[in-house]
């Protein structure tokens, strides 16, 4: 969406304000293409609430199952190691896994360590647990540096 | 992991690559030295004519040269080698493969030819601290050879406060101490919690359980306690200056890390008395991979566990930390493990990881 086409139709107050802020993006839009999405701010307080509250849920529920021993067998929990779900790198997902041998979602790839390290069933993909701890996965690395990591020999 | 709340330590200005695989197939660490054969430019790869096993000395200890100080500058000291084993986690019959890797490492020690003095086993033996879980370990190391010294880690401790693998393994108290051809070595009790359960009222397996999550933010740090600093004072007060201290920790005994408790709170202190010696190596467990700092005439090193290894935290960079190991592959059993074999020439010791990332055992 092109933002100045937009902000035409806000009214003349807000615009004005915004229209030098978008001078200013045009000018560095000369240097550097600019991808980014515009957040309309104007979002419903209650779906700004909910939606807080129903992630912050799931972020918990995730935190619970991660330190969970019985997600698999043998005792182990995804935070023996990956405390604070460190070495997860959920935002480069999808991306190539040598244990599939070919491009996987960080659902998938979960389910591939409840399995293997865990010998845990497998979940449905979009399953609660799995949604889950994807939502604790990326919650713990935001802000990280993005690093897609090379594997080991 | 970051935690948004904390004070960030400062990123360092470049971000270093991560350890991995060249083109080639080389592994290569990272500051780009690389680990595999062929070029070893910081000569830390080594082949074992003995056990043919590769083992990588372990980097950040300047060459090998520089670490044999003239035996005249020291005590009578004289050589000999010992094995570390660590954190091998075992979980009974319900986990094999913890089973697998520690009977791994059992066996290689086993091979060493000359036969180590002594194995010195840094803790975490087991994962609940139950005797079903002690004595499955036990079972396991039977059938290690030379002598066995234990010092415990937190897994061994919270569930009966130690009694068990005290008595069992350790066959007395720690800490203790020890001379060993010209050396005198400190074994000690380094995973002392303030108490955080009485008050809680947990049961003693909620206790274990806590004080067995890495990143439980429950317990607190890790400490020796001043009680065991005035016995450590009172210990090495008959020691002389010039006669190499070897000291063994669970923790590393310096602060790398608190939110996982790669950390002894009084360490500093445990320093101060450490100071005046001038040769002083401590060797520790707990963080599961290879690391190692130098802090005035104090070198630490780390110990690789047989269970599973455990990521470098964003401490490792800003500290200046040195030996960071390639990282592991989840779907390989032996990768990110290992143990280590000392050889101890004139006083000064060096330290080889035997890193099955690069050689696993065959089993």
């Amino acid at each position: 969406m092109n933002p100045s086409r937009m902000w035409l139709k806000w009214p003349l107050a807000v615009a004005a304000v915004f229209v030098v802020v978008s001078a200013a993006q045009a000018a560095q839009a000369a240097d550097v293409p600019q991808r980014k999405h515009v957040q309309n701010p104007q979002l419903a307080p209650e779906l700004v609430k909910k939606t807080q509250e129903e992630t912050a849920k799931a972020i918990k529920r995730g935190d619970d199952l991660w330190h969970d021993r019985s997600l698999g067998t043998n005792g182990m929990a995804c935070n023996m190691c990956h405390p604070d779900a460190a070495v997860t790198h959920p935002e480069t997902y999808p991306k190539y896994k040598q244990q599939f041998g070919r491009v996987v979602s960080v659902q998938q790839f979960i389910n591939w360590c409840i399995q293997v390290p865990l010998q845990g069933k497998s979940h449905e993909l979009g399953s609660d647990e799995l949604v889950a701890l994807e939502a604790y996965m990326n919650d713990q690395n935001r802000g990280q540096v993005m690093e897609i990591g090379v594997p080991g020999p | 992991m970051k935690r948004r709340d904390e004070a960030a330590v400062e990123p360092p200005d470049v971000p270093s690559p991560s350890t991995g695989v060249t083109r080639e197939g080389l592994i290569y660490d990272a500051d780009h030295a690389v680990l595999a054969k062929g070029l070893t430019r910081r000569g830390f790869l080594k082949v074992s004519a003995l056990t043919g096993a590769t083992l990588v000395v372990a980097p950040g200890m300047g060459s090998l040269g520089s670490l044999v100080r003239p035996m005249s500058a020291l005590a009578a000291a004289s050589d000999f080698t010992f094995a570390i084993i660590a954190d091998s986690h075992t979980m009974g019959a319900k986990n094999p493969r913890m089973k697998t890797r520690l009977e791994a490492a059992v066996k290689e020690v086993n091979a060493l030819n000359p036969a180590p003095d002594f194995v010195m086993y840094m803790g975490d033996a087991v994962h609940d601290g139950s005797v079903e879980q002690f004595k499955y370990f036990q079972e396991i190391m039977a059938a290690l050879k030379p002598k066995v010294y234990y010092i415990p880690g937190e897994h061994d401790w919270y569930l009966d406060m130690g009694e068990y693998y005290q008595k069992t393994f350790v066959k007395g108290q720690v800490p203790y101490s020890f001379d060993h051809k010209g050396t005198h070595i400190l074994a000690l009790n380094g995973i002392n919690f303030n108490d955080f359960w009485s008050s809680r009222k947990l049961t003693p397996a909620e206790r274990m359980d806590v004080a067995g999550t890495l990143n439980h933010p429950m317990p607190g740090p890790f400490m020796l306690g001043k009680a065991q600093l005035d016995w450590m004072e009172k210990d090495l007060s008959k020691v002389s200056k010039e006669t190499p201290i070897f000291v063994f920790t669970h923790p590393p005994l310096y602060h790398y890390y608190r939110p996982w408790n790669f950390w002894t709170e009084d360490a500093p202190e445990a320093h101060a008395i450490l100071k005046p010696f001038r040769n002083v190596q401590v060797f520790h467990g707990h963080v599961h991979q290879v690391v190692q700092h130098q802090i005035a005439n104090m070198k630490f090193m780390s110990s690789v566990s047989t269970s599973w290894p455990h990521p470098y935290p964003e401490t490792y960079q800003p500290l200046g930390l040195k030996g960071q190991m390639p990282r592991s592959n989840p779907a390989l059993p032996f990768d990110g493990l290992g143990w280590s074999n000392n050889k101890v020439v004139g006083g000064a010791v060096t330290h080889e990881d035997v890193l099955w990332t690069l050689r696993p055992p065959k089993v």
